[in-house]
């Protein structure tokens, strides 16, 4: 698809009807936005490890209506940098997400992960996961096996 | 001390009753979202309103709150703060609330104007034979308890809506001013039946509602948490039978919900929000937000006892009546979820909650 065909698909995502507000539940599977069915299905690419499938779906500069649907997107795209190989895009995004999410675990947990890609990030990540650790609040296995990595470095 | 429409509003009464101001809108009004997916208005494809319909047993109907003249305010204060299980064919209840006394009193006082506070007559035994005779006869025990009075029955499987508000009679004479019971029997408020009854039936059943000796209450402790499983639990089968079931419909991701998360996640209910969700893995990994700030798993022990699984084991004290200091029992406002369930849920962090 070229460039002009993706923006003009997405201009058509974005003005799509808007869904209705579900408060109970994640209940953005069953809605009439696109927007939203674009995020829902970059985050199941995601899920299914393909990452430069999701950085394809997301990373074409489009803002999003809903701002909490473009921070999703964000982090989608910065953790899959990160997973590509492209770990200072993705810190970049993730430290800016952590400042409207303040010391949220999992965003802490994916920016450790960033760091501990780059040459003078590995302290700073192992300080993270630490913090997190002593917490009980390390986001998932992968936080948990990076620390016993970088433990082991 | 907030005035007493800031503290309905505070404490968000309209996402529930009716008479309390401008109702909340569709998609946070726990009642009306319900009744919209019962009746099949809502917006949802219709196979998955077919599908949540048989769980829709919580919120089904709530009082009006509109008009509480009869009431006795001080009851309304003393139910503000410790609310109890009222009605127990409603399988919802109200929550307790972050509100102090001062503040009840206000919102009681704004709900039922009339301070009256009639005493309750001296009845002749003879008229309260009567009203219980009657009482019986009429069948009101098809729908309402009278604990501490007649032996509790079993609910009925169909229930209609006015099956479901009936309240338990016990609390009528602490409730409801006398002569205001009277008025009810002639001309009900809700959707009780009307029953054409002359002036000295209405005056026996009254006699009977309001001085029939009460026995206790038998209370049957709170049971013990049953023993780790001995299997493997995974989160799935968790998110399955405990988090999607009891924890979400509260603490959920405001990303995917249109900001509100929810009176566990972005507050509600006069609650500040703690933004904890229990809609995926990590989210349940991310702990709650304390007083402080700070983010604290809800996994950790207190003393031998994961904090997660203190919440679920402090609503079995609530619901007999007892709150368990700095410690308010989950699901709010619902019954305790099983022990079984506990059970799973415990055995999972045991085993270091595998993701």
């Amino acid at each position: 698809m070229s460039k002009a065909h993706g923006a003009l698909l997405v201009f058509g995502l974005v003005t799509a009807i808007p869904a209705v507000g579900y408060p109970c539940r994640d209940f953005e599977f069953m809605t009439e936005s696109e927007e939203a069915v674009l995020i829902v299905e970059a985050e199941k690419a995601f899920e299914a490890g393909q990452y430069a499938k999701v950085i394809e779906m997301l990373d074409n500069g489009i803002e999003l209506r809903d701002w909490r649907r473009g921070n999703r997107r964000m982090e989608l795209v910065a953790v899959s940098n990160i997973r590509t190989g492209r770990p200072h895009a993705g810190i970049k995004s993730l430290r800016y997400l952590l400042k409207q999410k303040k010391n949220d675990p999992y965003l802490l947990t994916r920016l450790a992960e960033g760091l501990a890609q780059t040459k003078i990030g590995k302290a700073e990540a192992m300080a993270i996961l630490e913090k997190l650790e002593k917490a009980d609040l390390l986001a998932d296995t992968q936080g948990h096996d990076l620390l016993v990595r970088l433990r082991a470095s | 001390m907030l005035p007493a429409l800031a503290l309905l509003a505070t404490f968000e009464c309209n996402r529930c009753h009716d008479g309390v101001g401008t109702p909340a809108k569709l998609e946070k009004h726990c009642v009306r979202c319900h009744g919209a997916i019962i009746e099949g208005s809502w917006n949802a494809p219709k196979e998955m309103m077919d599908a949540w319909r048989p769980n829709l047993i919580s919120f089904a109907a709530v009082p009006s709150l509109e008009d509480l003249s009869g009431f006795r305010r001080e009851w309304v204060a003393s139910f503000l703060m410790e609310p109890h299980d009222l009605r127990p064919n409603l399988r919802g209840m109200m929550p307790r609330l972050p509100i102090d006394e001062a503040q009840a009193r206000e919102l009681a006082a704004h709900l039922v104007k009339d301070d009256r506070s009639e005493p309750i007559p001296n009845f002749d035994r003879a008229v309260i034979r009567r009203g219980r005779a009657l009482f019986e006869s009429l069948q009101c025990g098809s729908c309402h308890a009278y604990s501490g009075v007649l032996a509790p029955k079993t609910a009925p499987v169909e229930m209609t809506e006015a099956m479901r508000l009936a309240p338990d009679l016990r609390h009528t004479r602490e409730r409801l001013q006398p002569s205001y019971v009277r008025t009810l029997l002639v001309k009900p408020r809700s959707k009780m039946p009307v029953y054409n009854l002359e002036d000295e039936e209405v005056g026996a059943l009254a006699a009977f509602l309001l001085a029939e000796p009460l026995q206790p209450i038998d209370e049957t402790p709170v049971p013990s948490r049953l023993p780790l499983l001995a299997r493997p639990v995974s989160f799935a089968e968790v998110k399955t039978e405990i988090f999607e079931k009891a924890c979400m419909h509260c603490h959920a991701n405001p990303d995917k919900s249109f900001n509100d998360g929810g009176p566990g996640n972005t507050g509600g209910f006069g609650y500040k929000g703690r933004g904890l969700s229990f809609m995926s893995y990590r989210e349940a990994q991310s702990g709650s937000i304390g007083d402080d700030g700070e983010r604290r798993s809800v996994f950790a022990k207190q003393g031998d006892t994961p904090k997660v699984i203190a919440h679920l084991m402090a609503r079995y004290e609530e619901v007999r009546g007892r709150e368990v200091p700095e410690t308010l029992g989950m699901p709010m406002g619902l019954p305790p979820l099983s022990l079984e369930q506990i059970q799973l849920l415990e055995s999972w962090i045991a085993q270091g909650r595998p993701q």
